[in-house]
């Protein structure tokens, strides 16, 4: 870019394409150019959310990690999981066989024979500050198959 | 010419935009190297998981997982030629295209992150100056005249961008939350919300999000605060001084959003995001000045 016409152009057409979002309904998100609405909307603190669980021999809850989801990003499984949970019996069984196979894999969950896919309605300021635990549904439930 | 273009075109010398170009070309290359396992992963996800966003809209189907990776490798090679400055002009349109197609493709799965975006407006940008006219393999500009435009305009292009997409978040706020965003209460439910979907997904919460979830009040000065730091962005456009003090702030808001809730912004904390609102030449300067009395001692 070596005229100041040229550069004049690239400079007032890329800022200009990046503010122009501002026509678009902030929740209609994109990338790059984005309304950037992350964290922007007000909201209730009480969360109906989608989740999985593992669940020991002995009954107990154990949290999974996100790898077990099949990626490495926390808001990726999140979004995964709210599809997943909230659809279909078939797929929420395919999405709790994938999960199992993962875990069934995991050496630091041999303990871990279940899997559980639950919704759960959680005061999150609640939950946060004493641990409270809100209402949770099973959606679904398979075993963690291992080889003998 | 007016005022304005005398401001958007006032001098800077090549080095500290070619600076710029090292600085965000090498982290454009780190954070794609280090995404590459990701990226394979996200794009074996079920074909119905794909949520097409920006350019991959023109897809229907996910790519094959061997073009998705031979796009990103591509967009590597391409990287690391912008980051040293060879062959420019050819290999910074390629970087930039390539970085934005796949990290479009990466946020095409359901969840678009906001880490990226000005990442890949700046590579963008970059590759529409002439920022390999001095510690470039080869140089774009091989003993000429420097360009009429000059260099200032590409260095102010850059911080534009930086300071509108901080704009534009402020205003999401404001249309999405109105004045009462201020108040403190949207914030402490957006970090108490975020931090319960982290424990739930077995993450780690965030070290001060409890604190502040049970004492609010503080949250309204954070609030305050961060619509302070995007909404007043722009003014960082008026001098040196003004952008850097602006530039502080918001690296501390970033550190904020990591100590409340766990959410990193790799772009701006590592500071390279705000590195145009200052002199970014001495930092390389300095860089080389460590290495020659490193090389002298030895």
């Amino acid at each position: 870019m070596r005229s100041r016409l040229a550069a004049a152009i690239v400079s007032i057409g890329l800022v200009a394409v990046v503010l122009a979002v501002v026509v678009r309904r902030p929740e209609d998100d994109g990338f790059p150019l984005s309304t950037f609405p992350m964290f922007a909307s007000p909201r209730p603190a009480t969360l109906s959310v989608g989740y999985a669980q593992g669940v020991t021999a002995a009954g107990a809850a154990r949290a999974l990690r996100v790898r077990h989801l099949g990626t490495s990003e926390a808001m990726q499984a999140f979004a995964m999981l709210q599809r997943g949970v909230g659809g279909k019996l078939t797929d929420r069984q395919a999405l709790c066989q994938a999960i199992a196979a993962r875990v069934a894999a995991d050496e630091d969950y041999r303990e871990v024979v279940a899997i559980r896919l639950l919704w759960g309605q959680h005061d999150a300021v609640a939950y946060l500050a004493d641990g409270t635990i809100g209402h949770e549904t099973e959606r679904a439930r398979c075993a963690v198959a291992r080889a003998p | 010419m007016t005022w304005l273009g005398r401001w958007w075109f006032a001098p800077a010398p090549a080095e500290r935009l070619a600076a710029l170009r090292i600085a965000i070309g090498g982290f454009a290359l780190a954070w794609l190297t280090a995404r590459l396992p990701e990226l394979v992963s996200v794009a074996q996800l079920p074909a119905r998981t794909l949520m097409p966003v920006g350019v991959t809209r023109v897809l229907s189907a996910p790519l094959p997982l061997a073009a998705v990776v031979a796009i990103a490798v591509v967009t590597v090679l391409a990287t690391l030629g912008l980051t040293a400055g060879w062959r420019y002009r050819l290999t910074a349109p390629i970087a930039a295209l390539g970085l934005l197609w796949t990290l479009s493709y990466r946020n095409a799965w359901g969840m678009v992150f906001h880490t990226e975006n000005l990442l890949v407006l700046h590579v963008l940008a970059l590759a529409c100056t002439p920022a390999a006219d001095a510690w470039a393999v080869t140089r774009a500009r091989s003993g000429g005249p420097p360009p009429a435009a000059g260099y200032g305009w590409a260095i102010k292009l850059l911080a534009a961008l930086t300071c509108a997409t901080y704009l534009l978040a402020g205003i999401a706020k404001l249309r999405l939350g109105g004045l009462a965003w201020a108040g403190g209460e949207h914030l402490r439910n957006q970090i108490a919300i975020d931090n319960l979907r982290k424990a739930l997904l077995g993450s780690a919460i965030a070290p001060l999000a409890r604190l502040f979830v049970a004492h609010p009040d503080a949250l309204a000065g954070f609030a305050l605060g961060t619509l302070a730091i995007e909404l007043g962005a722009p003014l960082a456009m008026c001098s040196h001084r003004v952008a850097k003090l602006w530039a502080w702030a918001a690296w501390g808001f970033h550190l904020g959003v990591v100590l409340t809730m766990n959410v990193w912004f790799p772009y701006p904390l590592s500071w390279v995001a705000f590195l145009q609102m200052g002199d970014a030449e001495r930092i390389v300067t300095w860089l080389r000045d460590c290495y020659l009395r490193l090389k002298l001692r030895v």
